[in-house]
């Protein structure tokens, strides 16, 4: 750079280089800025906190942080929210630049924690005498990995089954009783399904792939485990079963039927969503349906039960998932410091409820404050928390290829509903030969997951 | 070398010196460095190690990139000659001294400056197998041609009857690639600017000689003015290769879900090379596996560039 600099003072003396060098200046330090940190002079240290959260769900966040920068005097807490957050901090992450917290999703603790991207959690919770009961033990799980937890959550959700009142007194059913197992719901959607007069369907009682954000639980929904924490178990009873469901309502209806109902469904936060829209009674979702509920299809009459029991799965099945605050590691630590202070904060109930009760979610803490419940807009909120506290509580695996592993439990439930050809068989794939494929193909890449790993812990061993 | 001539030498770098740096930087050095991270095992959060061949062997057992080069083949047999054709069709009719020229020339154009996620949106509704404008059409065409034939049939005493129906295409494995291939003619404004320059190039004493000759519109066609555009139509050729070769956006928002994504819905019929590249580098932090495939899309995009070269060479007609 100097040698550079160097050239262009001789070069100066032509007028011609004047120009060019304060340009080339400008230039190098417009790329220097993006380079270096500035923070205001002020004497407080300014954190950067990266989240995904857009409209009321940021406004609830910013909420909690105008609280905790106001509850000091010494840390200031920025926040930006962006888009596909996941890519800008693998990037910021991998150029040694993170921010000093983010909110992820779920599934990246495991991988970014084995490529030892985070910042344990646990000396911050022993010192401040944090213990994982504060929380409810399924989102405390899925931050915890090999006993160390990684992140806390922020929003939980846990999900169940919604159906709609109306449609239901429409097909002489009771409005007040929702199918309780799976025989149950598939006569349901049977009565509830109508046809217009060139056989074409118009409604639908129940859509197994409709949203199709959970399919990746249903295996777990009709009693397997994708994972036994050594091995990968695809093709096992439960999933088996699970597909084999899936493929019936395409037998059952016909694939160019649904296809063609299907084909009509709008995006799901909009006026077009199937549920909002009337054209399915019936839906498994999250507890922040009702807020879209009462966006979208305001007044509509509807009630929210457990999902049905399926023949080997348990009792009150929830999926439960999470948002998640991560502190990245590779920052010096004054900032991770100052940025637990600030993770603590949004972990207090003061924090949670003030968050949750903005995103209209359930809380993920053990306690709840009757205000919070008296206050919450879901008229069912009491439901969720009992799920998510109850015994069929279930989350996604802790594996670092989950995220691979999800995109190829879809890959086989488009297989059910498309009754793609097998060409071994000349025959539509069977959920287990569907399923089969995916143990394959999952266990090939765990293998190599683990290779990967080993490849980076054999270097470490070797190192000085 | 003279005095004279190192400080034209130097003086010569430094000016060349911005762009130098910054090829090297921005492009060479992430050329050098992928073609290095393809023989790695690299997830971008750790330092990459050196596994040899690994990621070409794994790759060629993978099932799912296999799928998705030949989605990219198929879609690529369809859209490319689809969009080369209407864009030489719409520059000749707009050559053909059609009044107001520059209106149509910049309606045919105007796609171009729709932003791709946008016309993705778009397009996501023209499609829709229920109330798509498109299937709206074909059922206007389709419904009266079914009445017919059912007439006819019963008529004729038969029992038998038709019941065609326009396809549920982004919703329909079968029909989500010729979609996707439908709308990317929809973007061909650019190539068409390209071409009525081209065209307005041709000769007129070419085509005075010829109708001399007595050719009509159709010899002319093909024998002055497409010849007289060869050089063009193999510059669009190689270029809409390459560019189709790494399709990517339309498919990532109408074929991955509600939120866009790699899955290359329905029944990973629209997984394209470069959305598994995608989700193998940022999705499944498998970042030299997906240099390996990066590699591999260039050798394909070269072995076709030179085999079109090969081919087109003897075709083509340098004027002047």
């Amino acid at each position: 750079m100097s040698c550079l600099a160097a050239s262009f003072i001789t070069f100066n003396r032509r007028r011609v280089g004047g120009r060019l060098a304060a340009s080339v200046a400008l230039l190098a330090l417009a790329l220097l800025a993006g380079c270096v940190r500035s923070e205001p002079d002020d004497g407080k240290l300014h954190l950067t906190y990266w989240e995904k959260w857009e409209r009321f769900e940021r406004e609830a966040m910013q909420r909690v942080v105008d609280d905790f920068n106001a509850s000091q005097d010494r840390i200031v807490v920025h926040m930006h929210t962006f888009g596909s957050i996941d890519k800008k901090i693998l990037g910021a992450t991998a150029g040694g630049n993170p921010p000093d917290v983010a909110g992820v999703w779920m599934p990246y603790i495991v991988p970014f924690a084995e490529r030892g991207v985070l910042t344990p959690l646990n000396p911050y919770l022993e010192r401040d005498g944090i213990k994982p009961d504060h929380w409810i033990k399924v989102y405390a799980d899925m931050c915890t990995y090999k006993g160390t937890m990684w992140a806390v959550p922020t929003t939980p959700s846990a999900t169940a089954l919604y159906w709609n009142k109306a449609m239901f007194r429409a097909a002489g059913l009771d409005p007040d009783r929702p199918p309780r197992t799976i025989a149950e719901l598939d006569e349901m959607a049977e009565k509830l399904t109508r046809y217009d007069a060139d056989g074409r369907i118009i409604q639908m009682g129940f859509l197994p792939t409709e949203p199709d954000w959970f399919l990746p639980a249903y295996g777990a929904w009709w009693g397997g485990e994708p994972f036994d924490g050594q091995n990968i178990t695809a093709n096992t009873p439960g999933h088996v079963e699970a597909l084999d469901w899936i493929r019936s309502y395409s037998l059952k209806y016909g694939v160019d039927r649904l296809k063609r109902f299907a084909s009509g469904f709008g995006n799901f936060s909009s006026p077009q969503n199937p549920f909002f829209s009337g054209k399915l009674a019936m839906v498994l979702h999250g507890v922040w349906l009702h807020s879209y509920i009462s966006q979208y299809a305001p007044g509509m009459d509807y009630g929210a039960a457990p999902w049905p029991k399926t023949p080997r799965g348990p009792e009150n099945f929830t999926l439960a998932d999470a948002d998640v605050l991560i502190i990245p590691a590779g920052l010096p630590q004054h900032r991770r410091d100052a940025a637990w202070e600030f993770v603590k904060f949004v972990s207090s109930q003061r924090g949670m409820e003030t968050l949750n009760l903005g995103q209209r979610k359930n809380t993920p803490l053990a306690e709840v404050s009757e205000g919070f419940l008296e206050n919450h807009p879901h008229r069912y909120i009491r439901l969720f928390i009992d799920l998510s506290k109850g015994p069929g509580v279930w989350h996604y695996p802790q594996m670092g290829i989950w995220s691979r592993y999800d995109n190829e439990i879809r890959a086989a439930v488009e297989k059910m509903r498309y009754l793609e050809i097998n060409p071994e068989t000349g025959q539509p794939y069977t959920g287990k030969e569907a399923l089969d494929m995916v143990q394959t193909r999952i266990s090939a890449g765990w293998a190599r997951y683990q290779k990967s790993l080993a490849l980076r812990a054999a270097r470490q061993e070797a190192a000085p | 070398m003279t005095r004279a001539e190192r400080r034209h030498l130097r003086n010569g770098l430094l000016f060349a010196a911005p762009w130098l740096v910054g090829l090297g930087t921005f492009l060479a050095f992430p050329i050098l460095s992928s073609l290095y991270l393809s023989f790695c095992d690299y997830s971008t959060l750790q330092p990459p190690v050196w596994i040899g061949l690994q990621n070409y062997r794994d790759l060629m057992g993978d099932t799912v990139f296999h799928k998705s080069l030949s989605n990219t083949f198929i879609f690529a047999a369809m859209a490319l000659p689809a969009g080369l054709v209407t864009a030489l069709f719409l520059a000749i009719l707009l050559n053909s001294g059609v009044r107001g020229l520059p209106i149509f020339r910049t309606l045919f154009y105007l796609p171009c400056l729709v932003p791709a996620v946008a016309s993705a949106m778009l397009w996501l509704w023209v499609f829709n197998g229920q109330y798509g404008i498109l299937n709206y059409a074909l059922s206007g065409v389709l419904d009266p041609l079914n009445s017919l034939i059912n007439s006819l049939l019963s008529s004729l005493g038969s029992d038998a009857r038709v019941h065609l129906a326009p396809p549920t295409w982004l919703s329909d494995p079968n029909w989500s690639k010729p979609a996707l291939a439908i709308m990317s003619v929809w973007g061909v404004g650019g190539t068409m600017i390209v071409y009525l320059a081209g065209l307005q190039d041709v000769p007129a004493e070419l085509y005075e000689a010829a109708e001399i000759d007595g050719a009509g519109w159709w010899r002319k066609l093909f024998h002055v003015t497409i010849p007289c555009l060869s050089p063009v139509i193999y510059f669009t050729l190689i270029i809409g290769l390459i560019n189709v070769m790494q399709f990517f956006t339309a498919a990532y928002i109408m074929g991955g879900g509600p939120m866009g994504g790699t899955a290359g819905m329905p029944a990973r019929s629209t997984l394209f090379y470069a959305i598994y590249l995608w989700g193998q580098a940022l999705e499944w932090l498998h970042m030299g596996y997906a240099c390996a495939m990066a590699w591999i899309l260039f050798m394909i995009v070269v072995i076709l560039t030179l085999i079109a070269h090969g081919t087109a060479l003897r075709r083509i007609t340098y004027l002047g």
